[in-house]
């Protein structure tokens, strides 16, 4: 278990933060713009691969592989 | 720590120092905690904007930072002694039993605070059969909340009383995801709200008159939140085990990830339920409810276990402090369970988390001032010719040219706090701080005997 537990905690933390960063750049992406807002035919709210639910899935299960994981990569003596 | 051995009654020896990474993860851990959820949307209610947050918090932070590196730091890996037997050598026995009341009593409320805050998440999948306190609640509201906060502080008073040292691990652990979790709470609101503006986002609500904390005091509170630790010497306690002084920085770890970005993060989520979902600003919204419409399951695991892994070692702190109140009376496990029950009935009272602001200024400006007594005790007794270590040195239970000036400095405190208009709670520590530190030279001129020969 130890020799997983690293790669394992890594990706349970990037599972934490990555679906987020993507939804801010999706949001970003979607913020209507002088342009876009010109053009009636744009859509300003384009929703892209993630999703609010998909993003919470996704940290929920990287909290679990977190709390599985963690404990063997952070040694007592860290 | 080394061996399992705590130094309580001795200095701490070279074998047993840690490294600048040890400090890093604890103060890392212990300031990312469930409060912060709290402070962070506090900030936003009481009108600071975007520049008081980004700036104000960083020059207060940094200025915690500096205290504990050149104050607190330094006087800890001289003397490598715990702030209790530190003070029992210049203030004696019995004084030092007064401040352990004070300290167990504050700390009791404060784990009281963490588990309204924890209470908050776990009330979320009940719905609208458990009524949650807003910013403006004082007392209970109702049965379901009281029941709820009841179980946590059972719990939490267990865990305390058989498994400290699983919590203080379970907090190592979890430090690095929760603070993943409030960069995410952050992130997530930003794209929701189509903009990473803060400026546009973080202002005084229009219509409100000023605002409640204006940038210095934004300053002010980032500095002092903290100020029992730092210029209270309470973290003496910890920092004696560093090597060397410039290891203080490390503080610099707990302060600009849980007391900057953290409460950043966390304020951004008030600011999006009041510009999308039409919240009110004065009464707030739970942050269980903020956290879990963020991030869903993971936002709710995270307010519950940031208010457990810091309600569980405060409620033991304070049971320590009880028992070192009365050593032959009470056990750890009574006085500990007796901390919990203070803490729990504490926590059924949304008054500690919701005026959270204020209550850790008075926490502050109650315990900071004894470090003053410390701090001349190191820096100036040579210079004003005073005796070091008085009451162990001249054998009393207690120095009155301590107690007078403490007295004296958080009597004036609190007569400012409670009948001048305009003094908040969190602007006392320093002055309050400064003022013991001068009167305890006053009054060691006046009461006790000047230095003797070695």
């Amino acid at each position: 278990m130890n020799k997983f537990a690293k790669p394992l905690a890594l990706l349970a933390l990037a599972l934490t933060i990555v679906p987020p960063g993507m939804i801010l750049l999706q949001g970003l992406s979607s913020k209507p713009t002088v342009a876009a807002e010109a053009d009636t035919d744009s859509v300003s709210d384009t929703p892209g691969p993630m999703s609010d639910g998909l993003m919470k899935n996704l940290m929920f299960a990287g909290t679990l592989l977190w709390f599985a994981a963690a404990p063997y990569w952070l040694k007592e003596d860290d | 720590m080394a061996d399992n051995e705590e130094f309580e009654r001795k200095r701490v020896p070279d074998r047993a120092l840690l490294g600048t990474k040890s400090f890093v993860g604890m103060y890392a851990g212990e300031h990312c905690a469930g409060t912060e959820f709290m402070l962070g949307p506090l900030f936003v209610a009481w009108g600071a904007n975007a520049f008081d947050l980004i700036v104000g918090l960083f020059l207060g932070n940094l200025l915690a930072v500096l205290t504990w590196r050149f104050l607190t730091a330094e006087i800890a890996v001289h003397q490598r002694l715990t702030l209790y037997y530190k003070l029992e050598k210049i203030c004696g026995r019995q004084l030092v039993t007064l401040y352990n009341f004070f300290n167990g009593v504050l700390f009791c409320f404060l784990a009281g605070a963490m588990v309204t805050v924890s209470a908050t998440a776990v009330g979320v999948p009940f719905g609208n059969a458990v009524q949650m306190p807003t910013f403006q609640d004082k007392y209970p509201t109702g049965a379901a909340f009281i029941i709820i906060c009841i179980v946590l502080g059972i719990l939490m008073t267990v865990v305390a009383v058989r498994g400290y040292a699983f919590l203080a691990r379970m907090g190592h652990i979890a430090a690095p995801w929760m603070f993943l979790i409030f960069l995410a709470c952050g992130l997530v609101v930003l794209g929701r709200m189509n903009t990473v503006d803060l400026f546009e986002l973080i202002k005084t609500p229009a219509g409100q008159e000023g605002t409640k904390i204006p940038f210095w005091g934004v300053v002010a509170f980032a500095w002092f939140c903290n100020s029992a630790m730092h210029l209270g010497m309470s973290d003496l306690s910890m920092l004696r085990f560093a090597r060397e002084g410039k290891q203080g920085w490390a503080t610099a770890g707990g302060m600009f990830l849980g007391h900057y970005l953290a409460w950043i993060c966390a304020a951004l989520l008030l600011v999006y339920w009041v510009r999308e979902r039409a919240a009110d600003t004065a009464t707030g919204v739970p942050p269980g409810i903020m956290a879990y419409d963020a991030v869903g399951w993971a936002g709710l695991i995270c307010v519950v276990i940031a208010g457990w892994t810091t309600a569980n070692p405060t409620i033991y702190r304070a049971g320590l402090a009880f028992q070192g109140m009365f050593p032959k009376l009470l056990s750890r496990t009574s006085a500990t369970i007796l901390a919990g029950s203070v803490s729990t009935v504490a926590g059924c009272f949304p008054a500690f988390a919701m005026k959270l602001l204020d209550f850790v200024g008075i926490y502050g400006t109650i315990l900071a001032p004894v470090g003053a007594v410390i701090a001349v005790d190191y820096f100036l007794a040579k210079r004003f010719n005073l005796a070091t270590d008085y009451a162990e040195r001249f054998g009393i239970p207690i120095n009155g040219a301590v107690l007078l000036p403490w007295g004296i400095s958080v009597g004036v405190a609190m007569y400012l706090y409670n009948y001048v208009a305009g003094v908040q709670a969190f602007y006392l520590p320093l002055p309050t701080w400064i003022l013991c530190g001068f009167l305890y030279i006053v009054f060691s001129k006046m009461l006790n005997r000047p230095t003797v020969p070695a």
